[in-house]
């Protein structure tokens, strides 16, 4: 008798068409967020007379990525996981914000010190997110929005209020925030780096098939003996410590850090995720949308800006694919049941 | 007999996607009549019902009332004529008392201000409510109670409050005795034999339960894989033969 | 069902079940609080007005998400809406020759429930989560009343009366805005309370598939909601137009946390289904009489909104627990 394995079944002619079939190809989430890439990089090549592609608007689209993409790419493992995190803005400058103060303040602490130290913290903030939202019953929506105002506040007390630069130098800005060849910031390449290591977390660990299913279907990822609220959790602080990271990248960058940065974040990362095809609903998605997503989102801004229709038009754009994409991502998703 | 039909279903069928979840179903129901539906998960038992309650259209097949050919295009239309269902979960609003409860969807109003605006009729819907309460022999301290304070039974009973508040010909009961103890259950089925014989009220139990169908059903019909495999009142049939209508298994 | 518990708490349960209990209760105790540590100042005439000036806008707001909030939506749009209102209607009667401002306020109100309506057709016929529909109407929205206003804010509008009537003040200091807004809210406790429309409020918001089994049409309970949100969300912006006398895009920031604040405080369940207008009244001074305390303290800025995102979470876990216990 023939074992069940035995024999490796060929695609028959018929599923080999569907696959090269435009429904199928179009079915792919990244492939839809790479159509809109490109068809907003035309648009905005037209408006701006070609300024747009030109290396300056070119850099400052990776330099927004750095910073943005990194948390970004947080955010789309939380949301598969289920939960969402409007506080990444707030964490992002408070991250940076004490470390500089480390630094500054206590003598001989070295960025090379603070950093961790800070991103830590910010590590810290992720977990009182889970908590609260996970322990406490609350929507993590609630939970974040209430974050949000409290790290912000943090970070105003803390700093001051006003601009926190003027540091020693150090070779760790050069590593976190320097140039490549005098024009790529370095940050895209740990916005990379960091989105591969996401992508491995959640395609190849246990831990990445644990938030698919906690955020699927909970209540039949508890059955199956997975800690959910561990693996909620988990997740908050990747964000935040992401965030954290994040912040510590820009502040490398720019050598300065403002208390106010950042408070645009949390409505571009989510909208970076849901542009590149992860589901607000959890238990779908991918962090390779996402990096798609985070250059649509720049590009948006950018190009609104460079078309000298100022930075305004880029939330109402920002806003309304935000609301497409995910109405036409349910949409899809329906269509396959 | 030549009793006209409450409800007649006939040829009905029904597919989702490649399932055929019922195939030329013919159902009726008699008035006065307590009908047991049973038969496996998957035989076909909450399609059909969802179609008699107007959830959803049958893909072939016709539906009439008392005579009349019917087609309904929302729950709401046939709770219209007189089909009420109560589901298994109630369908109940928790944090609502038991009068808004019954009254949900159908609020009597009186005008304000000379038919500027429409107020509901507070004394209206509690003296309705008390008085169906009181007819289906439930003790209860005041309608205004929120329904999430009631137990098991005192739920089930608020849901047949609020399908009989409306001239009900048919209840339809999905799995009435589930979740309920040995003694709220007995009270459930003597309700139900009531409504029968004092309220003249058909009504169409589907339930697991073979024994408590059992103590009140007047008939029995039985569905297995989308189909009709059985058509018998209880005089002519017994617990074991269901049993083995609805599994499909041989009779020696 | 009871659970046993000591028997202090069970003589205080039947009144603690009262959600404006809890929340006058947490008003008084604001209010000693805050006496306390400003020896009195807090109390003072100037500052009581103070209080109020800063409670009845988003109060209005607040009165209106409850109703929102009880049918299981949400709108994080309203301080966009609010600062977008105004930002027309200044336009309007600046740059549009034949508007006075008697005739661009209802149409700066018309459009602001306009935005609600559009907010509630997105979430209910696009089926989406309230919040992603509201969060990007949030962002188109401020982005227009920016692009409007080209960033500037608009002042030096001709008098009118109708500044007095939504802006002026009673007894020369009280801001006419404090009468408008009780006077909301006994409206729409009227509309919550009184009517079917509110009863199957609740319904939708307690169990949206049975009230549909009931023949209850949720989207349009729903939308409702959300244009009567929009509405007042612009009306709350022409009564600060009408005191202030100038129309700014970028107000109104935080407007939706405060309103979600006040109403959550008040006692209305995040999840829908249960909540009162009454409860939010007194949420809405409770968050207002915070923010002033805290302001009087000489608490640097965003101190006092991070004070509401802690006074969110707090009054959300309390209200869940109590729930919990009281089952």
């Amino acid at each position: 008798m023939p074992k069940l394995n035995d024999q490796v079944v060929q695609p028959s002619a018929k599923e080999k068409l569907y696959l090269l079939s435009l429904r199928h190809v179009l079915g792919i989430r990244e492939v839809r967020a790479l159509l809109v890439f490109l068809l907003m990089t035309a648009f905005f090549a037209y408006l701006t007379g070609g300024k747009f592609v030109s290396v300056s608007s070119v850099t400052n689209m990776l330099r927004y990525v750095s910073a943005y993409g990194v948390m970004a790419g947080g955010v789309t493992l939380l949301l598969i996981s289920g939960e969402i995190d409007i506080s990444t803005g707030s964490v992002f400058p408070l991250t940076a914000i004490i470390a500089a103060l480390l630094v500054k303040n206590i003598p001989g602490f070295s960025i090379w010190l603070a950093a961790p130290v800070a991103i830590a913290i910010a590590g810290l903030c992720g977990l009182v997110n889970g908590v609260v939202t996970v322990k406490g019953g609350i929507p993590s929506f609630i939970t974040t929005i209430g974050t949000m105002l409290i790290y912000r506040a943090l970070g105003y007390i803390l700093s001051g209020g006003v601009w926190l630069s003027g540091m020693p130098p150090s070779r760790f800005y050069t590593i976190m925030g320097g140039k490549v060849l005098g024009l790529i910031p370095v940050g895209i390449f740990w916005f990379v780096g960091v989105i591969l290591c996401l992508w491995v977390l959640l395609e190849k660990t246990a831990f990445g098939n644990r938030t698919f299913a906690t955020g699927n279907n909970k209540e039949a990822a508890r059955m199956t003996g997975i800690n959910t609220d561990r693996v909620k959790i988990t997740n908050f602080i990747i964000t935040a410590c992401l965030a954290g990271f994040a912040g510590i990248l820009y502040f490398s960058h720019f050598g300065s850090i403002l208390p106010i940065e950042g408070m645009g974040a949390p409505l571009d990362t989510i909208g970076a995720a849901v542009v590149g095809g992860t589901s607000l609903f959890g238990g779908a998605g991918g962090v390779i949308g996402t990096l798609v997503g985070v250059f649509i989102i720049a590009g948006a801004r950018i190009g609104f800006v460079l078309a000298r229709l100022g930075g305004y038009w880029a939330n109402i754009l920002v806003g309304s694919l935000i609301i497409v994409a995910v109405i036409v991502n349910l949409w899809l998703e329906r269509r396959v049941r | 007999m030549a009793e006209e039909l409450l409800i007649q279903m006939k040829d009905i069928s029904k597919n989702f996607g490649f399932v055929k979840a019922l195939e030329d179903i013919d159902f009726d129901v008699h008035p006065n009549e307590i009908l047991g539906l049973v038969g496996e998960n998957g035989a076909g038992k909450s399609t059909l019902i969802k179609i008699l309650v107007g959830v959803y259209p049958p893909d072939k097949g016709e539906m009439f009332l008392e005579g009349e050919k019917v087609n309904f295009s929302s729950p709401g239309d046939a709770r219209k004529k007189g089909i009420e269902p109560i589901y298994q979960d109630l369908a109940l609003f928790e944090e609502m008392s038991i009068e808004r409860n019954i009254f949900a969807g159908r609020e009597p109003t009186k005008p304000v201000l000379g038919r500027l605006l429409r107020f509901i009729d507070k004394q209206k819907m509690r003296q309705e409510s008390v008085s169906i309460l009181e007819g289906l022999d439930i003790k209860l301290e005041s309608t205004k109670k929120l329904v999430k304070f009631l137990s098991g039974g005192q739920r089930q009973t608020v849901a047949i409050g609020r399908a009989l508040c409306f001239q009900a010909k048919v209840l339809v009961m999905d799995e009435p005795t589930a979740s309920l103890g040995i003694n709220e259950a007995n009270r459930i089925l003597e309700l139900v034999k009531r409504l029968k014989e004092e309220e003249g009220i058909s009504v169409i139990l589907i339930s697991h339960n073979l024994p408590h169908v059992f103590s009140v059903a007047d008939r029995f019909i039985v569905l297995r894989l989308g189909k009709v495999v059985g058509n018998k009142t209880k005089e002519e049939t017994n617990i074991g033969e269901i049993t083995a209508l609805i599994t499909g298994s041989e009779i020696s | 069902m009871l659970m046993g518990g000591p028997s202090h708490l069970s003589v205080l349960r039947p009144i603690l079940v009262i959600r404006e209990v809890r929340a006058l209760l947490t008003l008084l105790l604001i209010v000693v609080f805050f006496a306390f540590f400003t020896g009195g100042k807090y109390l003072s005439v100037i500052n009581l007005v103070s209080i109020l000036n800063g409670v009845y806008a988003f109060g209005i707001v607040a009165g209106a998400m409850t109703l929102l909030l009880i049918s299981g939506e949400i709108d994080l749009s309203v301080g966009s809406v609010y600062a977008l209102s105004p930002v027309i209607a200044a336009i309007l009667v600046k740059r549009v020759p034949g508007f006075t401002i008697w005739s661009a306020v209802p149409l700066a109100i018309g459009i602001a429930a306009f935005c609600g309506f559009t907010n509630g057709i997105i979430t209910t016929k696009g089926r989406i989560p309230s919040f992603i529909t509201t969060l990007g109407m949030m962002m188109i929205l401020r982005g227009v009343a920016f692009v409007l206003s080209k960033g500037q804010i608009f002042g030096f509008l001709p008098p009118s009366v109708l500044y007095t009537i939504f802006g002026g003040t009673v007894f020369k200091w009280i801001p006419v805005g404090v009468i408008w807004f009780p006077a909301i809210i006994v409206c729409l406790w009227i509309l919550l309370e009184k009517t079917a429309f509110g009863n199957r409020t609740f319904a939708t918001g307690n169990n949206k598939e049975a009230a549909r089994m009931a023949g209850i049409n949720t989207d349009r309970v729903k939308i409702i909601n959300f244009t009567i949100t929009g509405a007042l969300a612009g009306f709350a912006g022409i009564t600060v137009l009408s005191y202030l006398g100038q129309a700014a895009p970028q107000q109104g920031m935080e407007l939706a946390f405060d309103a979600i604040a006040a109403a959550v405080v008040g006692g209305t369940s995040l999840f829908g289904g249960a909540g009162g207008v009454i409860g939010t009244l007194l949420g809405a001074f409770i968050v207002g009489g915070v923010k002033n305390g805290i302001i009087i303290r000489g608490a640097p800025i965003f101190w006092p909104e991070a004070f509401v995102g802690v006074i969110i979470i707090l009054a959300v876990v309390l209200n869940v627990w109590i729930e919990r216990k009281m089952a």
